[in-house]
């Protein structure tokens, strides 16, 4: 009689158990992913050239926006962490680290910590169904994060970011940008693949996409440093609010004279990100550059290799 | 009432319990049994194309098509977003830029010994349109089902196309080619069960992504200032199909390539592709090294 008793009881919670399983699906995304450099090098490495904005849908504002700026906007406290809101999850060179926050009661995640080595504030991703506040309510540079499964992909939809900068050139971005982010695991790899849009700046949906691997192999105490506001640039006057007046950006021609490179193309723009603007090289007669002097190799995360192959070093 | 009766009133509950806990034992049961079948005839046929495991007893209905399985329609025209590594892919580099190729001395000798307008005129034009640049190079893609079990995946940068096999693939090597062997696969979003392997989700459409596995490779570049790869190359791509706000589609290439001969470490790029209502601004054009 006790072992039908038990029988029952445990035949039961077989059932019961399988049909609580949760209805959508999810995979695990928590772990160290460490980046990989071979998209997109010097932009998230060492920084993007002056007013090199091809492929970036700006708009006219957004040009204007971004011609106006000078390194010297880092003597400016409130500015000097600007480079770092969420977005910049794709556009640094950093490795993440995934932890899930459980709900205690329920036992299920209620949210994903989305954090950065270095500059970024972590992200927190709500997945407990949860709604983005109203739009008074604060910005800050991580923004507010709510995110919903499709499938084994987790789509997160950012918002409520303060205004910052798009790129470390100084391309801008609005209190009124909405970033959704795609989290796809393959495997060992992570694919996070981000849609900006920002009707301030941007004429169009600004897509990137990069690849982490995971690395557990970091100690999980592995310091992660945040952005603080400290001057950077001590012969910057407090007074001065840093900018460049309309046509008087000193760096204007960098990318033409380095690259070769139109002002059609270093200026942005939608038409610099379809296949079509190769015309516009060939009609603005494009040339390639001579022997490259700098950035010419590169590669990796590892700090030794990256100072290597700074100096165009290559090895093993 | 006499004890007799009693006693026999105390039986007759225990036998109507005891008949009680039978049902409900043999409904557990056969939940149970349900559950487990529905599950692992969930999961058959998570990789499609492969041949699905044939019952011991009746004859097996036909195995769904790699086609008639596909978790996301991948036909149409796609044309490239080119927001990434914008001065390495939309215009030829100069000599020397490598950055972001984890190259190793011997690809840096033979990308700085490289001279293109040779090359092209040596007939080497479409070595920057094999399967390790295809994808980067600025275009569009017209995917269509060449057969129920193929995708065929023309560029109309270089006019080229990639065949990509579902099913077991060819045993043994084959002729190398410019886009190589690709074996694909789709990969079922599943649910993990706490209880055994992963399901697929009961009722719900399938969603899932396409693997790609590429090799037989002809040498080529990776880069079109000369940055080379070699016939031992290889490559692993996911597609994934991501729906933007506001409905359109964009189709993203999370791909590994590697090459023992000339890399360090398997060199990781990102394609974009966005979908296009028709093929209006197809463009086929001739391989190039100058554009």
């Amino acid at each position: 009689m006790k072992w039908r008793k038990w029988n029952t009881a445990w035949m039961s919670l077989v059932v019961c158990g399988g049909l609580s399983l949760p209805v959508q699906a999810q995979v695990d995304l928590s772990g160290t992913w460490g980046g990989r450099l071979h998209e997109d090098y010097q932009t998230r490495l060492t920084g993007p050239e002056f007013v090199d904005y091809a492929g970036i849908p700006l708009n006219k504002d957004g040009l204007a926006s971004a011609l106006s700026y000078t390194t010297a906007t880092f003597a400016e406290l409130d500015r000097s962490c600007a480079p770092y809101p969420a977005h910049y999850l794709l556009l640094g060179p950093w490795g993440i680290r995934i932890s899930p926050v459980m709900d205690e009661k329920s036992g299920q995640v209620s949210a994903w910590r989305v954090s950065g080595a270095m500059d970024r504030e972590a992200m927190t991703i709500w997945v407990d169904g949860r709604e983005a506040p109203g739009p008074e309510a604060l910005h800050t540079f991580a923004g507010y994060s709510v995110g919903h499964w499709q499938g084994n992909t987790l789509v997160v939809v950012t918002t409520h970011l303060k205004d910052s900068y798009l790129t470390r050139n100084g391309v801008p971005s609005s209190s009124r940008e909405k970033t959704t982010f795609y989290f796809s695991r393959h495997d060992q790899d992570l694919t996070v693949t981000a849609v900006i849009e920002d009707p301030t700046y941007l004429a169009a949906p600004y897509v990137m996409s990069r690849t982490w691997v995971i690395d557990n192999a970091q100690p999980v105490g592995a310091p992660v440093s945040y952005c603080t506001p400290e001057e950077e640039l001590s012969n910057v006057s407090p007074d001065t609010v840093a900018h460049f007046l309309p046509g008087k950006n000193t760096s204007a021609a960098v990318m033409t004279e380095q690259y070769h490179l139109p002002k059609s193309a270093t200026h942005g723009g939608p038409a610099t990100m379809f296949p079509e603007f190769v015309r516009q090289l060939k009609a603005d007669r494009y040339t390639p550059a001579g022997q490259c002097t700098r950035y010419c190799c590169g590669d990796s995360t590892d700090t030794e290799y990256v100072v290597k192959t700074l100096m165009c070093k290559t090895g093993p | 009432m006499s004890r007799r009766q009693f006693m026999g009133g105390i039986a007759a509950a225990e036998r109507a319990r005891a008949s009680v806990r039978r049902r409900v034992l043999t409904g557990v049961c056969l939940v149970v049994a349900g559950t487990f079948l529905f599950s692992t005839e969930y999961c058959r046929g998570a990789d499609a194309g492969a041949a699905a495991p044939a019952p011991a007893t009746s004859p097996a209905p036909a195995p769904k098509s790699a086609r008639a399985m596909a978790p996301v329609d991948l036909s149409g025209y796609w044309v490239s977003v080119v927001t990434q590594d914008w001065r390495f892919r939309m215009a030829v580099p100069g000599k020397g830029e490598y950055a972001g190729i984890p190259i190793n001395e011997l690809a840096k000798a033979a990308a700085d010994a490289f001279d293109g307008e040779k090359a092209e005129k040596a007939g080497h034009a479409c070595d920057a349109y094999g399967a390790g640049l295809v994808m980067r190079n600025p275009g569009r893609l017209h995917i269509t089902w060449e057969d129920e079990s193929t995708l065929r995946v023309e560029a109309d940068a270089g006019q080229q196309t990639r065949l990509l096999r579902f099913g077991q693939s060819q045993a043994g090597t084959v002729e190398a080619s410019r886009q190589g062997r690709s074996t694909a696969k789709w990969q079922i979003h599943q649910i993990a069960s706490p209880y055994g392997p992963p399901m697929r989700i009961p009722g719900a459409k399938d969603q899932g992504y396409l693997q790609v596995s590429t090799d037989s490779l002809l040498p080529g570049l990776l880069r079109k200032n000369g940055v080379p790869y070699g016939s031992k190359a290889s490559m692993n791509e996911y597609w994934e199909v991501y729906t933007m706000p506001g409905g359109r589609q964009l189709l993203v290439l999370s791909s590994r390539f590697s090459d023992p001969e000339y890399l360090r470490e398997d060199y990781m790029f990102n394609p974009i592709f966005e979908k296009e209502p028709d093929g209006s601004n197809w463009s086929p054009s001739p391989c190039s090294l100058r554009w």
